[in-house]
């Protein structure tokens, strides 16, 4: 059941928030839509769901025009950025809820609810309310409730947001495994590319309410189509040789930048940079360097060791060996 | 006593205890030191005669009226202020208090020429033959003006506050408008609701000024029961104005404390307890 | 639709009534209406209820601080019977309230032989009135800051005394100007309630005219004397004061508005 956007098309008041959108989210995959707030992705997902009226294009749901079909007939489930659980009811009604609208069978419902909270492992919680939860139970439970309808689409919007790093990354493993359970074709927004790369088959980066780039997280990460999407993507600019004549621009991540001590009688050995400052974040150490050649700035992310090993402090010079710069020509401002 | 280290407990439970001391308790101990001057049997006679069962019939009656009328279009009225934006919203929402601010005995006076028989609402109706002023629908017509605000300003913040997302988690569950707002949307809003219902009717079963100009005030029929301690009052007889008070004052607590159970219980169905 | 209903139901029991009071008080003409309210008894009816309103509001506002800042700072043992009695006066029956006070300080009263001893009569005399005025008025001011005082919580207070600012000063410099708002909408409030109160006054003030009769009171008696245009002008200068009421208090619900989240977290630019 894939989902299919076509020149999809949305604004508030004038504002366009999402402009000639297009992309195709495989079957059974986890397809991430990645962008910086404000980006559009939120309303794309809502678009998606029945919750917006596109303005132009159209949605596909495993082939189906669903573009004016009403939210309830979608067959979506949603699981909210705040989970948004029924709170005067119970975590089973909760995830009955779906069910009971249907109006399936008893018995039917009570056995579909028993498997649902099997499949989120929390059992020994049916008989609570929501607010006697912990936010990542919750955000189980709100799972349980989107899958118990069996839709044919998941779509998870900023999902792990509102969690503390430590149940994030519970959550995100958990997940994969979910997935590997249900496979349902799912869409999941997030502005947090870590999460997108680990979870994801497929990934969307929307920037400025249009598809900036789509494929696999491991080409996009390493391929950045556009300076933008380099850019969102963890990347600094730093100006590059100009190359025929244009301007060009490399693009940096902080953890492809080799240092090493500058010997002091070859000055030609690469690109030199003095170290500002520096600082210890557990096994990993930021710093942050001059370019002796113009003064750009450039930030570092080296381990622990390979710090330790070059010894340098501030205000010393090193030389910096740059792998993966994506170099963009033309007039990129810095 | 104090759970947090914040200045001026002493002080402000000084002013509050005395303040209220003075004019809350010590007024009620007078009511009871006065009621228990009053034999059992007399007790009964005074707040069981004929009079005083037909005052109670009409004023909780009238308010138990009144109150349902508002619970209903206090809903849609609530509904429509929150979810709708039209031109003249502030203006209607501004005047849902009126009744809060408008003395009651000013409303009892316009509702009363209104709808006397020669009043421009009371002509028309009573050529259709309905009589309002001097009647007990007369009351039930003051009872809803008063009542008005309860309903709206209990539910207004309730339904700012409900989370929209939930009602769209509820669509794309596949619930229908009729059953979104059934099953999720009433839920949230009962108890405050029921709330505003028993503030409305707590209200209008004590009501006096809006009431006596339009009830008629004919014993036995027209005549509630905050009236009648009045004329009581009027005879000296402080025994009998003393003993219907009692009755209104238990009921008054009476519906306190079922506001604040509903209250507690609205709270703990949300999980904010 | 909805909105058709809802607007029709208020128009018939809010505004009908509203535009009544002033087509009634403005028949007979603007200067009729002036001259109304320029009769004797009718002018001291308004210094009455004016003095009334002077003597009772301050008296509320010190009350009202004091008990909305116990009830949101501090938890001790019977605070919910506390409030439970702070809000007594309003589900108490206006004629009940004044009943009250007629058994406490009347002829035969707990303090009845006492007043009597010393020549002292607060029951059908001015006295009698602020007092059950300031009976029913009561719980305004405490009701109107105790949630905003409680929603804000105490960390600005704090921040200023770890600053080094003593108890007063945080209070007048700090709380004060965050809740300015309620309390001008509670002392609003117990104004109008003061101003307008007729059923628990009625009980306590024998009706003397010129002498214990409030503007309520004095509609009423002209009223009652067919004195229609006495009577409307003097429901229509109570209306303009229910009006401003309204007005102050759009004002102030506009100043306090809380940050709040309306809207699920949507994220529309």
């Amino acid at each position: 059941m894939s989902v299919d956007v076509v020149d999809l098309e949305k604004s508030y008041d004038t504002a366009p928030i999402v402009r000639r959108v297009s992309f195709s989210a495989p079957t059974a995959a986890i397809t991430a839509l990645i962008g910086p707030s404000g980006s559009g992705k939120t309303t794309l997902l809502r678009l998606i769901a029945g919750l917006e009226i596109a303005d132009k294009g159209r949605i596909l749901i495993a082939g189906r025009d669903v573009t004016t079909t009403t939210v309830q007939c979608r067959g979506i489930g949603l699981v909210f950025q705040g989970y948004a659980l029924f709170p005067h009811l119970s975590v089973e009604d909760n995830i009955a809820f779906g069910l009971r609208v249907r109006k399936q069978p008893r018995e039917q419902i009570e056995a579909r609810v028993t498997e649902m909270l099997r499949l989120v492992q929390l059992e020994h919680l049916r008989r609570r309310r929501p607010a006697d939860l912990s936010g990542g139970q919750r955000q189980r439970i709100a799972f349980a409730r989107a899958l118990a309808t069996e839709p044919a689409v998941l779509l998870l919007d900023e999902p792990f947001g509102a969690l503390d790093a430590r149940v994030r990354a519970e959550l995100r493993e958990w997940l994969t495994h979910l997935h590997e359970e249900t496979r349902t074709t799912t869409l999941l927004v997030t502005h947090d590319q870590d999460e997108a790369l680990e979870v994801s088959q497929h990934v969307v980066v929307l920037l400025d309410g249009e598809v900036a780039q789509m494929g696999a997280p491991q080409e996009v990460y390493d391929e950045p189509a556009t300076p933008a999407t380099a850019s969102f993507l963890g990347a600094s600019p730093l100006k590059a040789p100009s190359v025929g004549g244009r301007d060009a621009v490399a693009f940096v991540r902080p953890a492809d930048v080799r240092l090493t001590r500058a010997p002091l009688d070859d000055v030609s050995a690469g690109r030199f940079g003095t170290v500002e400052r520096s600082k210890i974040v557990g096994a990993r150490v930021k710093l942050v360097l001059r370019l002796v050649q113009g003064g750009e700035r450039v930030d570092v992310d080296v381990g622990r060791d390979e710090f330790e090993a070059l010894g340098a402090r501030a205000g010393d010079v090193v030389v910096l060996d740059v792998r993966n710069a994506r170099v963009f020509l033309g007039d990129y401002a810095i | 006593m104090a759970s947090r280290r914040a200045p001026g407990f002493a002080l402000s439970l000084g002013i509050t205890l005395a303040v209220t001391g003075a004019m809350i308790v010590v007024p009620l101990l007078a009511l009871i030191r006065s009621a228990s001057a009053i034999s059992f049997d007399d007790f009964i006679n005074l707040t069981m005669s004929p009079r005083a069962l037909a005052s109670y019939r009409l004023s909780f009656g009238a308010a138990a009226v009144a109150a349902v009328v508002n619970a209903l279009f206090g809903l849609v009225t609530a509904w429509v202020l929150v979810r709708y934006r039209f031109p003249g919203r502030a203006l209607v929402d501004a005047l849902v208090d009126l009744p809060f601010a408008l003395p009651t005995a000013v409303a009892g006076l316009a509702l009363c020429a209104l709808y006397a028989k020669t009043g421009p609402l009371g002509a028309p109706l009573a050529r259709a033959g309905l009589d309002v002023a001097f009647t007990p629908i007369g009351v039930v017509v003051a009872l809803t003006f008063i009542g008005l605000p309860f309903v709206v300003r209990t539910l207004q913040p309730v339904l700012e506050q409900l989370d929209v997302g939930v009602e769209e988690a509820a669509a794309l569950l596949g619930a229908s408008r009729r059953q979104i707002f059934a099953r999720v949307v009433l839920p949230a809003l009962l108890p405050a609701w029921l709330t505003g219902f028993t503030l409305a009717l707590a209200r209008g079963i004590g009501e006096y000024g809006s009431v006596v100009f339009i009830a008629g005030n004919m014993p036995l029929s027209t005549e509630v029961t905050p009236l009648l301690i009045v004329t009581r009052l009027e005879q000296y007889d402080v025994a009998g104005a003393t003993a219907l008070a009692l009755v209104m004052l238990a009921a008054s607590f009476a519906l306190l404390l079922a506001g604040n159970l509903l209250q507690r219980w609205g709270a703990r169905r949300l999980g904010i307890a | 639709m909805l909105i058709g209903i809802a607007l029709a139901f208020l128009g018939i029991f809010l505004l009908v009534p509203l535009g009544a009071v002033f087509v009634f008080a403005f028949r007979a003409g603007v200067g009729a209406w002036f001259a109304a309210l320029l009769q004797p008894d009718t002018v001291h009816a308004i210094q009455l209820t004016l003095f009334v309103a002077v003597v009772v509001i301050p008296v509320n506002v010190v009350f009202g601080v004091a008990a909305a800042w116990l009830l949101a700072r501090f938890s001790f043992p019977g605070k919910g019977l506390l409030l439970s009695v702070v809000d007594l006066p309003f589900s108490v029956s206006p004629i009940v309230a004044g009943l009250l006070f007629v058994l406490l300080f009347g002829r035969g009263g707990v303090f009845g032989a006492l007043l009597e001893a010393h020549g002292l009569r607060l029951i059908y005399a001015v006295p009698g009135i602020v007092l059950t005025t300031w009976f029913v008025t009561l719980p305004f001011v405490a009701r109107e800051l105790l949630p905003v005082l409680q929603a804000q919580g105490c960390a600005e207070e704090e921040a200023a005394y770890t600053l080094g600012a003593g108890a007063w000063r945080t209070f007048f410099v700090v709380t004060l100007p965050k809740v300015r708002w309620a309390l001008c909408y509670g002392v609003v409030l117990s104004n109008a309630r003061a101003l307008g109160e007729f059923g628990a006054v009625s009980v306590v003030s024998g009706h003397i005219r010129g002498v214990t009769s409030t503007m309520p009171l004095q509609a009423e008696i002209l009223y009652n004397q067919y004195d229609f245009v006495g009577c409307w002008s003097v429901a229509s200068a109570l209306t303009l004061f229910a009006l401003i009421t309204l007005v102050i208090k759009k004002v102030a619900e506009h100043h306090c508005e809380r940050p709040r989240l309306r809207r699920s977290e949507r994220q529309h630019p």
